[in-house]
């Protein structure tokens, strides 16, 4: 790499300085580029507003008035840098001096001193000169003094104890140093510094014993200084400045003159900018013109708190014009217009030797004269201008920044430009994997030539610079690649700055770090992921309807976590992400996804193999997708979706009476008013807890069967055999139930899954789910089968004791019952009409049939009674075979006939629980037979 | 579940119902007896005390006037409630719960005879207040209810002293106490 040179760095340091005031009138004048879009805000004298001008037409405003008029103030508006000082320099060269006498007052003159000098100097002597006649050393007493008081009136809890400063202040160092800071400041040193010498202040406070005393030398020596500066500031204006602009006013009047004071910048006045500024806006007060230089936000800010107006209208008030240089977005106006101008004049004005600019290529490659820049790359530089993460497009940070910058440095500019803190670089708008050399990336982000289809380079340019082109690009004298990534549609181009995001994806491949605008690559890698379907439903993708379940996380967006430091969060055990790695393999199809998002294209126009982009995304899909898998059966202790639902589908069948072993049916378990008792194969007395958990369960059965069907459907009635037969193989591999009882909801419900399109949370069936399989489990099926055998046995029995059926005895009896419930009172309720109605039809027949299929429905079970095992299934398969005995209507009948017995005699035992007995053993007898035998002895005793 | 017949098993239930009405029914007629016992206790304490009575009236008029018409009143009564005794008096248990007439004989009987012999005491106990009255030094100073009183005073206390010589100690304190100023 070369950088050949034209120039000198003494010589552009002497022309590019950050002051205008730092350069000699006539390099001023040869670099200045003329204002030609200064904004008029408002301008009382012509009565134009929001209006453009340009500075001869400002300059014309401002010294075209009567002599007598009143104070008239400008505010020349703008961003730091954006000219203020150029403008009030070139104000100062080039004002009729017939007409004004111009006072200019730079930036760096912020005491009171030095403009009471520069004032005196300027006004050649019309001012009578304060305290002219008095020794300088009186001067200096007087100062000390005046610096005594201000410390004991105003300072005295900053400088405690005040009797050692005062002899500070009083000593022989002090007095010399404010000696020779006044001989300097008459004698029309401007930039000369009170206390400047801080090794020197230290060996004062150390012979004064104060270092010891003070913690921050530098505040104090601030403060210090504040002190005598408002000491000499009293001793030389004796207390006010509005006497001496008084006498510069009167004096110029006099001559025919206005006085034109040209204050830089407002903003880093003092003290004095509440006295100089108070007189000025006094409008009667003299007959001064004055431009003021004001950085944009201090007039709202600060300014109103230096005058006596009360608000930022009663300011404007008092202004005749104000000009405004920069734009709302820190621009200045008309820059962009005369930028290659402005670089000519200051390269122009930087080489010594002209000729040595004509030689070739370095005058035809870059752009007639301009090396080292081109047209293009001044352009593409200054709309890259960046100060404080804002655009801020100023002459300053151009010349700094830029020509300057780019100047001095040791590398080729387009290596300036892409260190620059002030630049934010543009885009590559080529794939980077095209153009694999770094130094060529750079110069043809900076030089390149964009068209719609390619970029382009001279190839001299790279020359110049040592930069080597490959030669398959290189073709008469032109280097061109294929341009990638053009801009998007007007109408999104306009909303977005796709060229930063763009920018700050390649940064981010490049070297990682913080990648602010990933939401777009995100957007781009989720538009073509999602060509496969959402990786977080866990349905089966081939299925026409039904519910699936779904990883939630992320709501509408696919949660993707950006790797090297991108700032997004990486995945943790339960909130999994799409992982986008960014390895070089990836590179070339995350740039083509991000411009897809930020383009607005489709696949087919952004990406150059849409294939292998489909294949790279479907891999993501898939490993995405596997995660979410591999997280629902981890904390379902290794079942799978589809053993899940499978499993579900099975019990809820099972529970609503259909139950199926192979070969599943998608008919809806709806029992509509038949109650659960009638159809659960569960006892409420005998398998309480499987009764109550699988009522439970059972309310979900529409959920389950919805999941069942968007999972092992290809449509509402037709089964996805392959599916189907794959979850049977994989469910039987497997006890399903035993890990479901095991589940652990608190861990569960930490989980996103819900079921889609309903968004119900699959904890709400999970729950229920899990309490069965736990009620399941804990059900002894050996001991169910036994107490079920029995009671069979014992319906058996029941059955052979009505042998022979007498059925017309049996109405008799009946029709007793009924007659005594009458008769006891008991109250008959309707049901029982139909129990008795059910015992009236019944045959004998229908009876010994029903025994029949007892006992082959326990000659069965007893004949494979070894091999009879735990299995839930087989048990939950016999209960269903036991449902048509169970609920034959006879067993109903025979109940509600003996509950109407049981009633009955309840009934009688307390209608006749009287008990009655002997009278002979009563009392009251045996004291009767007492008397009768009194009697009896009385008539017979003689 | 039963295993026995549900025509077996209702027929055990009206047995069941028919056993408990008949308790029902003993029940009720146990306490009608009771109530009967009651009644007739109540005659039979009434007729004991009446015939108490006037066992003690006879033998104090025997002591004070042996010859006496009204002497022989006691034994006649004795002789006359022997001979009109019904047959279940000694041993009423059965006419007391079945009712019906022997029950109304026996109430009858035993309400009458205490009746007469209450009306036979009373004859005698006016006797015997005339005695003492004519019989008394102060010739009869004071009413003759305050005599008639006092009889019965004395019939009291004889109706648990038996013997002559008891009667005979009453009658002379009788006498005494009519020879009290009033």
């Amino acid at each position: 790499m070369k950088y050949p040179r034209t120039w000198n760095n003494e010589r552009v340091l002497q022309v590019l300085t950050t002051e205008s005031r730092q350069k000699e009138r006539d390099l001023f004048m040869r670099t200045h580029r003329p204002f030609m879009q200064i904004r008029v805000d408002f301008c009382k004298e012509k009565g134009i507003q929001n209006t453009f001008i340009d500075e001869d037409q400002l300059r014309e405003l401002v010294q075209n008035s009567s002599l007598n008029a009143h104070n008239r103030l400008f505010f020349v508006v703008g961003e730091a840098g954006s000219g203020k000082s150029e403008l009030c320099q070139w104000l100062e060269y080039t004002v009729d001096e017939r007409r004004v006498l111009p006072f200019h007052i730079p930036r760096s003159m912020t005491t009171a001193t030095g403009v009471a000098a520069l004032l005196r100097q300027q006004s050649k002597g019309f001012i009578p000169k304060t305290l002219s006649k008095t020794p300088i050393t009186v001067q200096v007493r007087h100062i000390i003094s005046s610096a005594i008081i201000i410390l004991y009136e105003d300072r005295s809890s900053v400088f405690p104890p005040e009797e050692h400063w005062v002899r500070l202040i009083e000593s022989h160092e002090m007095h010399q140093m404010i000696e020779v800071y006044l001989q300097n400041i008459l004698d029309g040193a401007k930039t000369f510094e009170l206390l400047a010498d801080e090794d020197e202040i230290r060996r004062i406070l150390n012979k004064y014993n104060l270092c010891s005393l003070i913690e921050d030398i530098s505040r104090k020596k601030g403060l210090l200084r504040e002190i005598l500066e408002q000491a000499i500031e009293q001793t030389f204006w004796l207390g006010d400045i509005r006497l001496v602009l008084d006498d510069i006013s009167r004096h110029l009047i006099l001559q025919n003159r206005r006085p034109l004071l040209l204050i830089e910048d407002i903003t880093g006045f003092q003290t004095l900018s509440g006295k100089l500024l108070d007189y000025l806006f006094d409008l009667s007060t003299g007959h001064f013109d004055a431009v003021i230089g004001v950085t944009s936000g201090f007039e709202s800010t600060r300014l109103i708190d230096s005058v006596s107006a009360s608000d930022l209208t009663g300011v404007h008030h008092r202004l005749k014009g104000r000009f405004v240089l920069t734009d709302d977005h820190g621009c200045s106006y008309g820059l962009e217009d005369g930028l290659i101008e402005l670089t000519r004049a200051y390269l122009d004005a930087v080489r010594a030797d002209y000729s040595q600019a004509v030689q070739e290529p370095l005058f035809s490659a870059f752009s007639q004269g301009l090396y080292p820049f081109t047209e293009t790359a001044l352009r593409r530089v200054f709309s890259s201008l960046y100060e404080d993460g804002i655009p801020r497009r100023t002459p300053r940070l151009f010349l700094e920044h830029v020509l300057a910058a780019a100047l001095l440095a040791e590398t080729p500019p387009y290596l300036t430009f892409d260190r620059s803190r002030y630049i934010k670089a543009p885009p590559l708008l080529f794939r980077t994997d095209d153009v694999p050399d770094p130094h060529l990336q750079s110069l043809l982000r900076w030089y390149g030539e964009i068209d719609d289809d390619f970029i382009t380079l001279d190839a001299r340019i790279a020359d110049v610079w040592g930069v080597h082109l490959p030669e398959h690009a290189y073709r008469e004298g032109v280097y061109r690649i294929p341009r990638a990534y053009a801009g998007p549609a007007p109408d999104i181009a306009s909303n977005s700055a796709w060229q930063q995001e763009l920018s700050e994806l390649q940064s981010w491949l490049n070297k990682g770090g913080m990648y602010p605008s990933r939401e777009v690559l995100k957007r781009g890698i989720e538009r073509v992921v999602r060509l496969f379907g959402d990786p977080r439903s866990l349905g089966n993708p081939d299925a026409a309807g039904g519910a699936s379940i779904v990883y939630a996380r992320g709501d509408e967006r696919l949660p993707i976590s950006l790797g090297r430091n991108s700032g997004d969060q990486p995945s943790t055990s339960t909130y999994i992400k799409l992982k986008i790695a960014c390895s070089p393999d990836e590179r070339g199809i995350l740039e083509e996804l991000a411009y897809l998002a930020l383009s607005g294209k489709d696949l087919l126009q952004a990406c150059r193999n849409v294939a292998l982009t489909l294949e790279w995304a479907q891999q993501r899909w898939r490993e995405y997708h596997l995660e979410v898998r591999d997280l629902f059966a981890r904390h379902l202790h290794g079942i799978t979706v589809e053993q899940f639902i499978w499993t579900s589908w099975r019990l809820i069948c099972g529970l609503c009476g259909m139950p199926w072993d192979r070969r599943p049916h998608l008919k809806s378990c709806d029992v509509g008013n038949i109650p659960y008792d009638r159809v659960t194969p569960w006892s409420p007395e005998r398998h309480g807890a499987c009764y109550a958990a699988g009522k439970e369960f059972l309310r979900y059965s529409d959920v389950v069967r919805q999941l069942f069907i968007g999972t092992f459907a290809l449509h509402a009635s037709v089964l996805d055999v392959e599916a189907c037969t794959a979850a049977q193989q994989s469910a039987a591999s497997l006890d399903v139930i035993d890990r479901l009882a095991r589940v652990s909801i608190n861990a569960w419900r930490k989980l996103p899954f819900r079921i889609r399109p309903t968004g119900q949370n699959l904890s709400d069936l999970l729950i229920p789910l899990q309490r069965y399989a736990h009620a399941l489990k804990q059900l002894n099926v050996q001991v169910a089968y036994t107490a079920d055998l029995l009671d069979l046995r014992q319906k058996e029995r029941h059955l052979a004791a009505q042998e022979p059926f007498d059925h017309s005895l049996l109405q008799r009896h009946l029709a007793t019952l009924r007659q005594q419930c009458g008769e006891i009172g008991l109250t008959w309720r309707q049901q029982w009409d139909e129990a008795l109605d059910t015992l009236r039809s019944v045959t004998g027949e229908q009876l010994i049939n029903l025994r029949r299929e007892i006992q082959r429905l326990c000659a069965s079970v007893e004949a494979r009674s070894k091999e009879i095992t735990d299995d839930i299934w087989q048990y939950q398969q016999f209960r269903c075979h036991l449902r048509p005995i169970i609920d034959h209507p006879y067993w109903l009948a025979v109940a509600t006939v003996q509950t109407i017995q049981s009633d009955l005699l309840s009934a009688a035992y307390t209608r006749y629980r009287r008990r009655g007995g002997s009278i002979t053993n009563t009392r009251q007898y045996r004291q009767l037979k007492e008397t009768i035998r009194n009697v009896w002895s009385e008539i017979t005793d003689d | 579940m039963t295993e026995k017949s549900i025509i077996s098993l209702l027929s055990e239930t009206c047995t069941t119902l028919d056993h408990l009405k008949m308790h029902d029914a003993h029940a009720e007629s146990y306490e009608r007896a009771q109530e009967r016992t009651a009644l007739v206790l109540q005659a039979a304490q009434r007729l004991h005390a009446a015939l108490q009575r006037l066992r003690a009236a006879s033998l104090l008029l025997k002591v004070v006037a042996p010859d006496c018409h009204l002497a022989s009143l006691w034994s006649r009564t004795c002789t006359d409630l022997q001979k009109g005794m019904p047959r279940d008096f000694r041993a009423p248990a059965a006419a007391i719960v079945e009712g019906h007439l022997d029950l109304l004989r026996l109430i009858e009987y035993t309400a009458c005879s205490a009746a007469v012999a209450e009306e036979r005491g009373d004859q005698i106990a006016d006797h015997l207040a005339r005695l003492m009255q004519e019989s008394s030094r102060d010739d009869g100073a004071h009413p003759s209810a305050v005599y008639r009183a006092w009889i019965e005073e004395a019939l009291s206390d004889l109706v648990r002293k038996k013997n002559a010589d008891d009667a005979h100690d009453m009658w002379q304190m009788l006498l005494r106490r009519c020879g009290e100023a009033p």
